[in-house]
């Protein structure tokens, strides 16, 4: 019974989310919209990783933005200055972005917090950096052109790329409320605490932030190769500022440590902006203010809200069995 | 400022097409088949409140110009020209989900902006997926108006442009050689790369190139490798604040060789800092302040948005605007728009735009015109398109460049 | 031998100003283990009240300067009852705070935005930005006045933190805020003094740095970024290593520009510091700290 309960956490959000997003194209009007949702799976995929990383084992990484840019980066000159194709060009640049999070992680992940925090965003300041400044190599500035998709001489579309994205996010959180609801989430999280502690229990502590590391960086790889196919260009933009805190802000406000966080965090950050263009001027105050209150009001985000909802709902209606497939949904 | 212009952005116009259609029938058999109260809407687009918020804000006044001078004039057979703005920062993303929501949900005719580089290379995409004519502004990349992208046009000079007339200029008055010194930020380094190479190609000897970041106070360790590798004179691509403190260091260490600096400098806050360490500085510059046209067009900026800085991005903005507007007025535009077909009007405007593509603006020396074809859409020309003006009285002034004098060890 | 000395002193310079504000950072970090990511822009309202009070109100200099001493010690109050506060009151983990300080940076550019606009503006200059010969060198007034307050601000903060009871205070909440109160240390009390004080200092690198590198509204996620680096460079713990650690990346900065490529100093910079923390994690004049939650 205890066993079913899990695998019907597990699969019924993403199973329903696949649903709604399968939904999605046939109620949008226009292709700004379906350009809107598509940038939100691809958030969604970047911040799963760095939940898993951050809200699950504690370990943050400022340093996201350029495993970003290094697998959009990887996928572009592959595939346009290379010529490899598109399978293969794939999973090179996400071997590519675990090689390297593996170089770095092996010494970093001795440092804690701050320390572990500012190595990171070294990391992607020396991406940004290099990036701007090799321009035979990367295109400088301005970047360089993604060709769009062509399988067996047919374009992939807008709404094709789309599903594929859906697919490719709901496998992402799929993986995640795998690890999360086995012994490896019980790792994970056990790093949060005192890391002698899990040690001492037996959680070989190195080799799981390890893991977790590469694999964040993996994600963040593939949601910038994404990124880079839906936006048909690449630039050193991909690894600086407003990338890191698009992804504090989505962890913030979708709730870290929470399987649907990054998707509801994402849907605030991507539909936000077109909101505030109503205030003009005062749009960042605005931003940063709304920020602050989630900070202080609401430390769980916005998945934190579901939780209380679900137990006033089940208060309410007599039918607890509503309420246990959607527990897992809204794990706190 | 712009409140007004911005519609709620979650109304989901479905029914709109349809019953537009239908109206129109109405109105088709009724007799009077014009686009009354429908306005016809551009899209201004660009960084308005980032790091190059100084360029697009100038360019969108200027735009705005434009746009009120049609207006004023009663519109374009009657309909009022509408314009929507979008504030896109710095931010690519962001700015080409901008022009995605100009395209489609706003319904515009042209996309108008792009002043920083890759914010405006990311509108290029968008432009071609949904065929809507984007008139790019001062982004200077060289290889973006390369590639086949048909509904795109570049209106201010590109990087290699700039490079050139500069290289034309130290070629033609005599230099040998030459220095180069840039900050960090992209304006900087790609200006400088694309010196190098302008240079290279005029035989002439770069020395030495030396890159500074933007927060740092002093500059004496470049300064001194600049002097110490003896060039005859210094080409400069900053931004406004270190540019003046390169010309600071650069007399404070004794170095009176002839300097150039990039258009940075006709912002008055470089020369301010700077004082009577910019006198005598050469700048190169798209609009030639010489023209009646071009005074009486800032004249007029002045008069609407307080002072103007003699720089090209108000006339990009205006140029852009004005080439469109002309485009709006063409018979098979105006068909289009009667049968309210968007996509037929942006393909004629995109037609008429090349049709029309030797334009005279405000841009370029007085004769020179745009040269738009169906295979270049890059517009600003090789040849008479860059004066040079000299800083004088302290920094407080800009005159014509008096060439005579700047020669090699003056 | 002439350029190693340009070299020096550019490096000492530019260090000082790195220093000054990985020194804030560290003097709020030692009080309370928050890293503070609106510290630049206590840089930044410094340089832009500047051009409020000098230009706008022609205000006399030192009006000016206590005017923007007392922008800065208000803007530290808002943030510390404003974000620092309620953020401690509901639990959050320092990280978390370290986000709100984020929120902080953006809401203070933002409002900066709306009152200075976004173009870079020109600051005046307090002292003379004439040139002044030393020997070979070549520097001026305001450049000499940065290393000045540099050292100055170095024994300042030396003076309080080991020279007077309520600087024992700080060191004390800085090794175990806990213990500290269990003491009868007003911990709240040092914490706030952390704020002020971290504020003045970074409006008084406001005031001199303005002439020289201009105003705009965003200059300070970049100067936050070299704080930050060099309090990580030398020791996010000490003030004094964090000060230290400012010069170190001006001076590598400077001998990069004068010996190597000056295109790629920054990344090499940041390089090297990533280098650092793999063998020495706790920075360099560190200690245990940052293997310590």
């Amino acid at each position: 019974m205890k066993n079913a309960n899990t695998v019907r956490s597990m699969l019924g959000g993403p199973a329903l989310i696949l649903l709604i997003g399968a939904l999605v194209p046939l109620l949008l009007t226009s292709g700004f919209h379906l350009r809107l949702v598509s940038i939100i799976c691809i958030y969604t995929i970047l911040c799963t990783g760095f939940n898993l990383l951050y809200g699950y084992a504690g370990q943050i990484s400022m340093g996201q933005q350029g495993f970003f840019a290094l697998g959009a980066y990887g996928f572009t000159l592959l595939m346009a200055t290379a010529g490899w194709s598109f399978s293969a060009a794939l999973p090179a640049a996400l071997v590519i972005c675990a090689v390297v999070a593996l170089l770095i992680g092996i010494p970093l992940l001795r440092l804690r917090s701050h320390y572990l925090a500012m190595a990171t965003l070294c990391f992607g300041l020396v991406f940004a950096g290099v990036a701007s400044r090799w321009i035979e190599f990367t295109g400088g500035t301005a970047g360089m052109m993604v060709p769009s998709l062509k399988f067996a001489g047919h374009i992939v579309s807008r709404t094709e790329l789309y599903y594929a994205l859906l697919l490719l996010m709901v496998l992402v959180l799929l993986l995640q409320n795998f690890i999360v609801s086995t012994h490896m989430g019980r790792a994970l999280m056990s790093l949060r605490g005192d890391e002698t502690a899990a040690q001492s229990l037996g959680v070989n502590v190195t080799a799981w932030k390890l893991r977790i590391f590469v694999l964040s960086a993996v994600l963040a790889g593939l949601a910038g190769i994404a990124s880079a196919l839906v936006s048909r260009q690449v630039n050193p933009s991909f690894s600086e500022f407003p990338i890191l805190v698009s992804i504090l802000t989505i962890a913030v406000v979708g709730g870290l440590g929470t399987r649907y966080g990054a998707l509801l965090g994402a849907c605030v950050v991507v539909i936000a902006p077109q909101g505030l263009t109503a205030f003009g001027e005062s749009e960042t105050v605005i931003y940063g203010v709304c920020l602050l209150l989630f900070l202080m009001f609401m430390p769980h985000g916005l998945s934190g809200l579901f939780p209380t909802l679900f137990r006033r709902l089940r208060r309410k209606a007599v039918a607890p069995a509503i309420g246990a497939a959607q527990a897992g949904e809204a794990k706190p | 400022m712009n409140n007004a212009l911005h519609r709620d952005p979650f109304v989901v116009r479905t029914p709109s097409t349809t019953w537009r259609a239908i109206l129109l029938c109405v109105l088709a058999s009724m007799g009077s088949a014009t686009w009354a109260g429908q306005p016809l809407k551009l899209c201004y687009v660009d960084d308005r409140s980032g790091v190059a918020a100084d360029t697009g804000i100038q360019s969108f006044n200027g735009f705005q110009i434009a746009v009120s001078e049609v207006n004023d004039a009663g519109g374009i057979n009657g309909q009022k020209v509408e314009v929507v703005a979008y504030d896109g920062k710095t931010d690519p993303e962001l700015t080409a989900t901008f022009a995605s929501r100009c395209a489609e949900d706003d319904g515009a005719l042209a996309i108008i902006g792009g002043n920083p580089a890759a914010p405006a290379a990311a509108m290029i995409p968008i432009a071609s997926e949904y065929e809507i004519p984007y008139l790019m502004l001062s982004a200077g990349t060289d290889n973006l108006t390369d590639m086949p992208a048909p509904f795109h046009f570049r209106v201010g000079p590109r990087n290699s442009q700039d490079a050139a007339a500069i290289a034309e200029l130290v070629a033609k008055q005599g230099f040998k050689r030459v220095a180069l010194i840039n900050n960090s930020l992209p304006f900087g380094t790609d200006s400088a790369h694309a010196a190098e190479a302008a240079l290279k190609a005029s035989g002439i000897t770069v020395v030495i190139q030396q890159t500074y970041d933007i927060n740092a106070t002093d500059l004496s360790p470049q300064i001194g490798r600049l002097r110490s590798a003896n060039p005859d004179v210094v080409i400069v691509f900053p931004y406004a604040a270190d540019g003046a403190r390169v010309l600071r260091t650069l007399q404070q260490q004794g170095m009176s060789v002839p300097r150039v600096v990039a258009r940075s400098a006709l912002l008055s806050t470089l020369r301010d800092l700077a004082g009577d360490a910019s006198d005598g500085v050469l700048i190169p510059n798209t609009v030639d302040m010489q023209r009646a046209d071009v005074k009486q067009f800032f004249d007029s900026y002045g008069a609407r948005f307080g002072e103007a800085q003699p720089t090209m991005y108000p006339v990009l903005g205006y140029d852009a605007a004005k080439m469109v507007l002309k485009a709006l007025a063409e018979p098979d535009v105006q068909k289009a728009l009667a049968q309210d077909e968007l996509a037929d009007a942006r393909v004629a405007i995109r037609d008429a735009l090349v049709r029309n593509g030797n334009y005279q603006g405000l841009q370029g020396r007085a004769g020179a015109t745009y040269q738009f074809s169906a295979e270049r859409h890059h517009g600003p020309p090789d040849q008479n398109w860059f004066v040079f003006v000299a800083v004088t009285d302290k920094g407080k002034h800009l005159v014509a460049a008096d060439l005579s004098t700047f020669k090699p060890g003056s | 031998m002439e350029q190693i000395g340009v070299i020096l002193l550019a490096g000492l310079t530019n260090g000082s100003v790195y220093g000054l504000v990985g020194l804030s950072i560290s003097l709020i970090y030692g009080t309370n283990r928050v890293i503070n990511f609106a510290q630049g822009e206590f840089v930044m309202l410094g340089v832009m009240s500047a051009i409020l009070f000098m230009v706008t109100l022609h205000l006399p200099t030192w009006a000016a300067i206590g005017a923007i001493l007392i922008v800065a010690i208000l803007a530290a109050l808002v943030l510390e009852l404003g974000v620092y506060q309620p953020l401690m009151r509901r639990g959050a983990a320092p990280l978390t705070i370290m986000i709100g300080t984020l929120a902080a940076a953006i809401i203070a550019s933002g409002i900066a935005l709306l009152i200075w606009g976004p173009l870079q503006l020109a600051v005046p200059n307090v002292f003379s930005l004439q040139a002044l010969n030393l020997g070979p060198l070549v520097t001026n007034a305001q450049q000499l006045a940065i290393i000045g307050v540099f050292a100055g601000l170095l024994l300042v903060t030396w003076y309080l933190m080991y020279r007077t009871p309520f600087g024992l205070c700080i060191r004390a909440t800085g090794v175990n805020a806990r213990v500290a109160s269990l003491m009868g240390i007003r911990a709240d009390r040092v914490v706030r003094f952390g704020f002020i004080f971290s504020a003045l200092v970074s409006g008084i690198v406001g005031i001199l740095i303005g002439p020289l590198l201009g105003g705009q509204v965003g200059m300070g996620v970049t100067l936050t970024v070299k704080g930050f680096m060099a309090a990580i460079l030398g020791g996010l713990g000490s003030p004094f290593a964090a000060a230290a650690g400012g010069v170190m990346i001006a001076v590598v900065e400077a001998l990069v520009a004068g010996y190597g490529s000056s295109l790629y100093a920054e990344p090499i910079i940041f390089s090297l510091i990533l280098a650092m923390l793999f063998f020495r994690p706790y920075g360099l004049l560190g200690d245990f700290e940052a293997g310590r939650r």
